[in-house]
């Protein structure tokens, strides 16, 4: 079997083939043969049947008529079938009535057995027996014995025909398999080529031929695609050992570095080590020797776990009577919100790190006020709260009192303001009726006054104007502080220049605005104000033919320092600060009427503003006022960058 | 005026009173004056006098003891009956507050009383100029 | 060689005599050549068709009359009850025409009951007693259909269809075709061919089956 294993593909499809073929052909052969045969026997059996049949139906009469040699002759006629050796006649008592012998030496073809009728095939000789009938009745038997020569002659040739045909066959088979087993092996044998050049000399680019479309194809197809895949993953294997290679190298690099830089580590986290330990001490210290009171609760459960003596001194408690305690102890019960102070819960929630007020309860029940700043830690790996204790009852109490005061100030304030209000007002009234009386009197009564008269009549009618004027500064005065108004961004050049207006100007006067004023941020009413009763007040005195009143600003260091600047009488030094206080003049009041407030109002509202207001004077030639205001809080962005800027 | 139906004067101060009168009749102004020295006398006339002697012109002070100005002007101006007689407030106080009320309660002027006498006159001729000019409604209504 | 062929025929011979013999034996010695005519006989009736055979009723028995003389004697009895063509068979003996005549039938021609019988019959053997009145009796019955079958010496010249006849011990028969053409008789071929003489028209003529 392994021998045939062995073979060469070619020589085995070949084998196959042929013996396929060959069996095929035997079969066909012997079948044929054998159907031959068969067919033979048959027909011989017949012919010598019917030739039987016939010789019985002859033999009627000669056998009825016991004419044993009309039966013999009508044997005779046998002669002409060659194959038939024997015939007989039989009487119905199974003698012998009439034979036939082909050959008179061969005696020997007697039958062995007697059949009535039938066939028998028997030491080579055919034996068929027939009845002779006669009107319904055996009167008889036929028998014909035939050798079987044709039969084998017939056999002979069949089987020469076999043989040849066997032969010729073969030969054909052979040269066509022979031709055409090369569809199939040649195809394998390219593809064993393929593979032995692949396995010998590993090379992966060798593809197979693909010839045909069948599964010898599909298998060239699957191979090739296989080296080729092969191939590419033999490439691919070569790059990633290189590669790997390449990273093998990096990698111990790295590790090189990786471990110096460990090495490093270690030495740092041993210093940092160290430092920790050093804080930690430091921590201690400042913990034990703290001023404010810390306590140190464990962050989930609340329940204290240290606290400073600063703290024991605070709650009046020892240390073994806080600890293992619920930081709750601390506090009040109206502090306490659900087992925890309120302020606990606010740091735990959101207020970490921002300070809070509550109150503590001391051991003996006192209560006191405190600020607590508390934050989350993590001490020794646990989650805990720190909180900083500080007593504020000291600081509440002069909060409250300063509140207390605030408010009666505020009540004086309100009341005084409603006072300043209504007490000019109540206190004009009578003025008005004076003056109106008097004017009345030097009116109606004119002709029976003297000069005398008319100017006590003209002094009351001044004194009255004066009175006028003196509630009307207080109201002013009053007026400062009161009422707030918005704070606008303010023009300056445009109040100047409506300021100007406002004051009744004599032709003799000029007023200039030397620079730019600014835009600032007050309450418009105030501001007009104050360059009111500066402008009025150098109008009012100019003693000068030509006046010459200059109004400038500069910058200086963060603040506008504005100028009021006269060519009036100017002022001495000693009254610098005077002239600033209440209902002081200069003049007597006779010469200028004048309230005496201007000044003191102009001074209460720049110094509301945060800015300072002095002058500088020569006496005869004039006095400059100057005023400062804080760009930084008041001013407002130059009207020409605000336009850029919205733009 | 336009009438010669009264004109009341709301005044408490005597002097100021004195001043209106000798102002009108400086101004030759025909219309009897009705002085009244607060809010509530003054009530009392408008009630009385809703049709006969309904005055055409109401000057009214607004510092007033017992009732002020602005009261009045609250009563008045809520009377369905007295509300459509003109009301210019006459009275010293230059108080933005008091102008709103003022205002605020339909007053047909604000006039300031003047320290100046001419001047204060000059103020009551233009009151008797403008509500001389100025159409009313007829009596009784 | 040819000592050989009579050795067998010798054999032959012999074994057909030893066959026959115990059947042949067994009756008397003179009997068994009428046994054999017997038997051929019957197997002429095998070998004759007569008119409307064919559509003739099966039930009808095959007469075979004998007149004259009986040499038969007990010679039917071992095949009294074969069937001839599916059909009994029914032997009749009849006196001789000489008997006949004395019994009253003056005119042949006229209808006697045993002519009668005699006519319907298919065979008719004559004895040899009636050898004086051949050609009479055979006149008898001429024109019916009626196989004459006789073993006396002119059967055939006197008009008869079948005559006997001994050839070396053995029973043979000579045929008139002529006589069986006048009966309207067909004589089978084969019987034909086994008459040692054959006498009247051609052989080819009967031959028609």
């Amino acid at each position: 079997m392994s021998i045939l294993q062995n073979m060469a593909i070619r020589h085995k499809l070949i084998l196959i083939i042929m013996l396929v073929c060959v069996t095929g052909l035997v079969l066909a052969g012997v079948i044929f043969i054998s159907w031959e045969s068969s067919v033979f026997r048959n027909n011989m059996v017949q012919n010598v049947s019917t030739q039987a049949e016939m010789i019985a139906e002859n033999c009627k009469a000669s056998l009825a008529f016991q004419d044993a040699e009309d039966a013999k002759e009508t044997l005779q006629a046998l002669r002409v079938e060659s194959s038939i050796v024997f015939g007989a006649v039989y009487t119905k008592e199974r003698k012998v009535f009439a034979t036939y012998y082909r050959d008179y030496a061969e005696m020997k073809v007697h039958p062995l057995e007697f059949q009535e009728s039938g066939f028998s095939f028997d030491e080579g000789f055919l034996s068929v027996f027939r009845p002779i009938v006669l009107d319904g009745e055996v009167i008889g038997t036929v028998c014909l014995r035939s050798d079987l020569s044709p039969m084998y002659q017939m056999l002979k040739r069949n089987i020469g025909i076999i043989i040849a045909v066997l032969f010729l066959s073969s030969l054909a088979a052979f040269l066509m398999s022979s031709r055409l087993q090369k569809v199939i092996s040649e195809p394998i044998l390219s593809l064993a080529k393929v593979a032995k050049v692949v396995s010998e000399e590993k090379d992966y680019s060798t593809r197979a031929v693909k010839r045909g479309n069948d599964e010898v194809g599909l298998l060239i197809d699957a191979i090739n695609e296989m080296m080729e895949q092969i191939q590419r993953r033999d490439t691919e294997l070569v790059d990633a050992k290189e590669k790997l290679e390449v990273r093998v190298e990096e990698r111990t690099e790295e590790l090189t570095t990786a471990n110096k830089q460990l090495t490093q580590e270690i030495a740092v986290r041993e210093r940092v080590e160290e430092s920790l330990r050093k804080t930690e001490e430091k921590y201690r210290i400042q913990f034990e020797g703290a001023l404010d009171a810390i306590f140190v609760a464990d962050a989930e459960t609340g329940i204290i776990i240290d606290c400073n003596p600063a703290a024991m001194k605070l709650v009046g408690r020892e240390k073994s009577e806080l600890i293992g305690q619920h930081q709750r102890i601390l506090h009040p019960p109206d502090k306490i919100d659900g087992g925890f102070s309120k302020t606990y819960k606010e740091h735990f929630k959101t207020k970490q790190g921002q300070t809070l007020e509550t109150q503590i309860i001391t051991k003996k029940g006192e209560i006191k006020d405190v600020a607590v700043k508390a934050s989350l830690l993590e001490v020794g790996g646990k989650k805990v709260m720190q909180g900083i204790f500080r007593d504020i009852t000291i600081r509440k109490k002069a909060e409250l009192r300063q509140a207390q005061l605030l408010e009666q100030l505020e009540n004086a304030n309100n009341e005084l303001k409603d006072f300043a209000y209504v007490v000019s007002h109540d206190l004009k009234a009578p003025l008005r009726g004076i003056k109106t009386l008097a004017d009345w009197i030097s009116t109606d009564y004119a002709d029976k006054l003297d000069e005398s008269g008319k100017e006590q009549l003209d002094l009351l009618v001044s004194r009255v104007g004066r009175m006028h004027n003196l509630i009307d500064g207080i109201l002013q005065y009053s007026r400062v502080g009161r009422v707030r108004e918005e704070q606008l961004d303010v023009n300056l050049n445009e109040l100047a220049s409506e300021v100007i207006d406002m004051v009744s100007l004599p032709e003799n006067i000029t007023i200039e605005v030397e620079s730019s004023l600014p835009t600032i941020k007050c309450e418009r009413t105030r501001i007009m104000q104050v360059f009111q009763n500066l402008l009025s007040n150098a109008v009012k005195y100019m003693d000068k033919p030509q006046g010459h009143i200059k109004i400038g600003c500069v910058e200086e260091k963060g603040f506008w320092k504005f100028s009021i600047a006269d060519n009036g009488p100017g002022i001495e030094e000693k009254f610098f600060e005077k002239i600033f206080q209440m209902f002081q003049t200069l003049s007597p009041r006779d010469e200028f009427e004048s309230t005496g407030i201007g000044l003191t109002v102009v001074k209460k509202i720049v110094e509301m503003y945060g800015g300072k207001i002095w002058l500088e004077s020569k006496l005869g030639e004039g006095s400059t006022f100057f005023f400062t205001l804080s760009e930084k809080e008041m001013g407002v962005k130059n009207e020409n960058l605000k336009t850029s800027f919205i733009s | 005026m336009r009438t010669s139906r009264p004109v009341l004067l709301v005044e408490d101060d005597s002097v100021d009173a004195m001043t209106v009168k000798r102002a009108l009749k400086d101004l030759n102004v025909v219309n009897p004056l009705i002085h009244k020295i607060n809010g509530e006398e003054a009530l009392e006339y408008l009630r009385a006098h809703q049709s006969n002697g309904r005055p055409c012109l109401v000057l009214l002070d607004l510092n007033m003891p017992k009732m002020n100005g602005i009261e009045f002007l609250k009563i008045v101006k809520d009377n369905e009956e007295l509300k459509s007689i003109p009301v210019v407030v006459l009275t010293t106080s230059r108080e933005q507050q008091d102008k709103v009320e003022s205002f605020r309660l339909s007053v047909a002027g604000y006039m300031l009383k003047s320290v100046d006498y001419q001047r204060f006159v000059d103020t009551i001729r233009t009151i008797d100029l403008y509500w001389t000019l100025s159409e009313l409604p007829q009596n009784g209504e | 060689m040819r000592i050989k062929v009579y050795k067998l025929i010798v054999l032959a011979l012999v074994l057909f005599i030893a066959a026959i013999a115990p059947k042949a034996w067994a009756s008397s010695a003179a009997s068994s050549e009428y046994e054999v005519k017997a038997a051929f006989l019957y197997n002429f009736i095998k070998f004759v068709d007569w008119p409307g055979e064919e559509t003739a009723d099966s039930s009808e028995p095959i007469s075979i009359a004998i007149i004259g003389k009986d040499p038969f004697g007990k010679a039917f009895k071992p095949i009294e009850d074969k069937l001839i063509k599916d059909r009994k068979v029914v032997v009749e003996r009849f006196k001789g025409l000489e008997e006949l005549e004395k019994s009253g039938a003056k005119d042949k021609s006229e209808q006697h009951p045993q002519i009668d019988a005699i006519r319907k019959c298919h065979l008719l053997f004559i004895c040899r007693s009636e050898e004086e009145k051949l050609e009479e009796t055979i006149n008898l019955v001429k024109g019916h259909s009626v196989l004459t079958v006789a073993d006396t010496e002119g059967f055939l010249e006197s008009g008869g269809i079948i005559n006997f006849l001994i050839e070396k011990k053995k029973v043979r028969f000579e045929i008139s075709v002529a006589a069986a053409k006048d009966a309207k008789l067909k004589v089978r071929s084969q019987l034909l061919r086994l008459a040692k003489r054959i006498v009247g028209e051609k052989q080819s003529d009967e031959a028609k089956n």
